[in-house]
């Protein structure tokens, strides 16, 4: 029956009789369905690749970097304490649904976010909706936020206004949750908005033929380049090799969600090409700190000696990754070039677990209540970009951790069960990682860290830390805050705060006349570039 | 899944083999067919693996990776090549055999006594109990085995024991009915009723005469279930809800390496692959020989 099901899938995937699409369609594979295309509310990378295309921001990222450029907004100032932004707004631009995107527009966008009692704030709440990362950036809603007034000063200027001054604002801004959505249909559809999106961006929203594919059409009116390709699908594959085969085929003209072994067959085909995200993502292990063998250090240390990184990397990332030896991938500007990573050595975390008393190995643990239990150690069941093929990862940790006598047993679950886990703080030793949103170290290392001993960062509770990296988000001088960051790294690296294992460089396939496509370190990248030739 | 429905006494059986013993003319009849001969030597390569593999080779899948010699092409030093951890293919698809048909066999066990038991009793007794016996039988033939055996797992949780609990569960009912039908026919035959009328108790009527009479056809059943439980415990291992990484098992092993089909390494999905197809035919071969072997009406006579 499984023979059956791999013939079928294979079948499906070479033979398969779609028909090639026309010189003016694009078609990209994607890793999955997206959940919704409200920007506002969504937080998932299948998702945003649509919005970024419907919206705009008042910012946006340039080309490959994290740096700011004009969006929606022309121009903009800050005062001299940094708390008072005024935007200046590009004239003339309309929303698909002709509404003209002025500062009202912006203005009803804001409270949408930040108050909750705005009705398109409210019916999102009820129907299980969170703005998360509204909360998340912006330090929650109504009185608790970070932003204290957003005014429209003339129809084309608003002014908004900080309680105190938050060094990535503008880096912020430019993240695909707070594109601007028109003001209009959301009132027209209320949680319904994200099955019929509108905005200012390049592409118009047309179709979601569920589980197969969502269709967008060019914007002729766009207000910056214009689309080169008429039409563009975004269709869901979840198989990687399927994926692939439609690639090959000619069904689709570019994907994500490589399998590291197949980078090789994409580099080595002379129809199609390899292009890779600058890194932006860190592959992690995490310990639960209510364990209470792992809250003696020099167990920590000793995982952290006994996994050969360099082996993994060099094996399983496929020739894309680097192994990690903090959170921060190196392009970020707070990365610590002088860090010591602890080398790989077995017989010194031998050693070092005698020490620890566990001469005989771990392969029980005992939690602070008292109960004891086999020593899980647990992966996730979906391919990340920081962790390609999460199974084969923790195979090969587990047999290093297996050869320096501490004896796990692997088990995943459902990605959204795992996240719950780890957000209650359920799983003793677990893989996960992170990829940055905004290019700020912040949104790293504060993310984790900023509140010891939270459930969902496993108990840890480093206070000095958190201290650290409290006092670089209120600071706006770039240079002062990076010898923070870099204090901080060296802080995590002398606890064993976490086991940084590696960064990827997530690699995405295209066929060889595909041009002009820009793989972002964010993910989320634009398709007003590209064209076929 | 084949229910099948062979009414065997021990007397016709007896009459067929021309004074032998029934058991071995059955065992003539079923190695004169070339087809049950190779599902036979099947069977028996397989079960011989498993049983000698632990005792001749001692394997720890804890520590088995080496990410240095990961998907090597089958050599002299690996027959089968290396899998995608560098890990011998030959060895895991071997240990993979005791896990497997480990599984499997026991699973099938399990079914064929609590299911004939079952039967049994709702045939001999009648009644309610036959009515709420097979009420509940009937519910869980409902749903589609494979389907239900999934559920299964997925509500108390992946693992071999839990694998195991699950595929007994869904065969089950195959046993009951196959068992109960065979008591209906049996009550009502003349020697029977002679035990009976000669004073036997009605559950030495039951232990005594109708359970040995019915074994035929429970066994072939049992040969075939077994090819069944193999794939069952394949398709959830290839789930991931059955045996647990690095645990070598057939199913599993295949769902961690068909993704290398695209990058050419077609020795890691073949030999599990082929082992799973092997074990499968070697079983029903070898039911359906048993099948014509026990049926008297099928053979020369």
């Amino acid at each position: 029956m499984r023979l059956l099901t791999l013939t079928s899938l294979l079948v499906a995937a070479l033979v398969s009789a779609a028909p090639a699409a026309s010189a003016q369609t694009f078609v990209f594979g994607a890793q999955g369905e997206p959940v919704q295309l409200d920007p506002a509310v969504i937080t998932d990378g299948i998702s945003s690749r649509l919005t970024r295309q419907i919206f705009d921001g008042l910012v946006k990222y340039r080309g490959a970097t994290t740096e700011v450029e004009p969006a929606l907004a022309e121009k903009w100032e800050v005062s001299r304490d940094g708390k008072v932004w005024t935007f200046q707004l590009r004239r003339s631009v309309k929303f698909h649904d002709g509404t003209p995107l002025d500062a009202a527009a912006i203005v009803w966008n804001f409270e949408r976010w930040w108050k909750a009692s705005h009705p398109q704030h409210d019916n999102q709440v009820k129907a299980g909706q969170t703005f998360e990362y509204w909360e998340a950036q912006f330090a929650g809603f109504d009185d608790k936020s970070i932003v204290g007034a957003v005014d429209a000063v003339g129809t084309h200027t608003v002014r908004i206004t900080l309680k105190e001054p938050q060094a990535p604002f503008l880096a912020n801004l430019a993240m695909f949750v707070f594109d601007i959505a028109s003001p209009k249909a959301v009132e027209r559809w209320g949680t319904e908005f994200g099955k019929h999106p509108v905005g200012t961006g390049a592409y118009k929203f047309v179709e979601w033929k569920p589980n197969q594919e969502v269709v967008l059409e060019a914007n002729a009116d766009y207000w910056g380049q214009k689309p080169r390709i008429k039409r563009l699908v975004i269709r869901n594959l979840k198989d990687n090799s399927q994926r692939l085969g439609a690639l090959k085929a000619g069904e689709i003209h570019g994907m994500e969600g490589l399998n590291p072994d197949d980078v090789g067959v994409v580099k080595n085909d002379a129809n199609l090409q390899l292009l890779l995200r600058p890194t932006n993502t860190t592959g992690y292990i995490a310990f639960n700190y209510k364990v209470k063998e792992f809250q003696d250090k020099r167990v920590r240390q000793a995982f952290a000696h006994a996994i050969n990184k360099r082996g993994i990397v060099d094996a399983l990332y496929g020739g894309t990754g680097l192994v990690a030896s903090q959170f921060q991938p190196p392009a970020l500007w707070g990365y610590n070039r002088e860090l010591k990573d602890y080398e790989y050595g077995p017989s010194h975390a031998q050693a070092l677990l005698r020490e620890a008393g566990l001469s005989q190995g771990l392969s029980d643990i005992t939690w602070e209540d008292g109960k004891k239990e086999p020593l899980v150690f647990w992966y996730m069941s979906r391919s990340r970009p920081y962790f390609p093929n999460p199974k084969e990862i923790a195979e090969a940790m587990a047999a290093d951790l297996a050869k320096v006598g501490v004896k796990t047993q692997l088990q995943t679950t459902e990605w959204a069960v795992y996240l719950d886990k780890r957000k209650n703080g359920q799983m003793p030793l677990y893989m996960l990682g992170w990829t940055g949103d905004n290019g700020d170290p912040d949104n790293f290392l504060c993310y984790f860290f900023c509140q010891p001993g939270a459930a969902r960062e496993g108990f840890y509770a480093n206070k000095p830390l958190a201290d650290v990296l409290l006092r670089a988000q209120k600071l706006t001088q770039q240079s002062e805050r990076a010898k923070l960051y870099r204090q901080a790294e060296q802080l995590l690296r002398d606890d064993v705060g976490r086991l940084f294992v590696a960064n990827n460089q997530p690699p995405l396939a295209f066929a060889k006349r595909v041009k002009g496509y820009v793989p972002h370190p964010t993910g989320s990248e634009y398709f007003n570039t590209v064209e076929m030739q | 899944m084949t229910t099948l429905d062979v009414a065997v006494d021990r007397r016709a059986v007896a009459m067929t083999g021309r004074g032998r013993s029934p058991a071995s003319a059955a065992w003539r009849r079923l190695v004169a067919s070339p087809a049950a001969r190779a599902g036979l030597i099947m069977v028996a390569a397989f079960v011989l693996v498993a049983l000698v593999t632990p005792v001749v080779h001692l394997y720890d899948a804890r520590t088995d990776a080496n990410l240095t010699s990961r998907l090597r092409p089958p050599t002299a030093a690996h027959p089968f090549g290396t899998d995608s951890l560098g890990r011998d293919i030959l060895v895991r698809v071997v240990h993979a055999t005791r896990v497997s048909l480990g599984l499997a066999i026991s699973a099938v066990a399990v079914a064929t006594v609590i299911g004939s038991a079952l039967g049994f009793l709702a045939g001999y007794l009648r009644g309610r109990v036959d009515l709420v016996v097979m009420f509940c039988m009937d519910i869980v033939l409902a749903f589609p085995a494979t389907l239900l055996a999934i559920a299964i797992v997925a509500m108390i949780g992946p693992g071999l024991r839990n694998s195991l609990f699950a595929i007994s569960l869904v065969s089950i009912p195959a046993y009951a009915r196959l068992s109960r039908s065979s008591v209906l026919e049996l009550r009502e035959q003349e020697f029977v009723l002679a035990a009976r009328g000669l004073g036997c108790s009605g559950w030495r009527v039951l232990a005594g005469h109708i359970v040995p009479n019915s074994l035929p056809p429970l066994i072939v059943q049992t040969t075939l279930s077994i090819a069944f439980a193999i794939l069952e415990a394949a398709a959830l291992g290839f789930l991931g809800l059955g045996a647990q990484p690095p645990t070598p098992e057939w199913g599993a092993m295949l769902a961690d390496s068909y993704k290398y089909f695209t990058s050419g390494a077609w020795w890691v999905f073949c030999f599990p692959g082929a082992a799973i197809m092997l074990s499968v035919l070697g079983f029903n071969l070898l039911g359906d020989g048993l099948r014509d072997a026990l049926d008297p009406r099928l053979g020369q006579g």
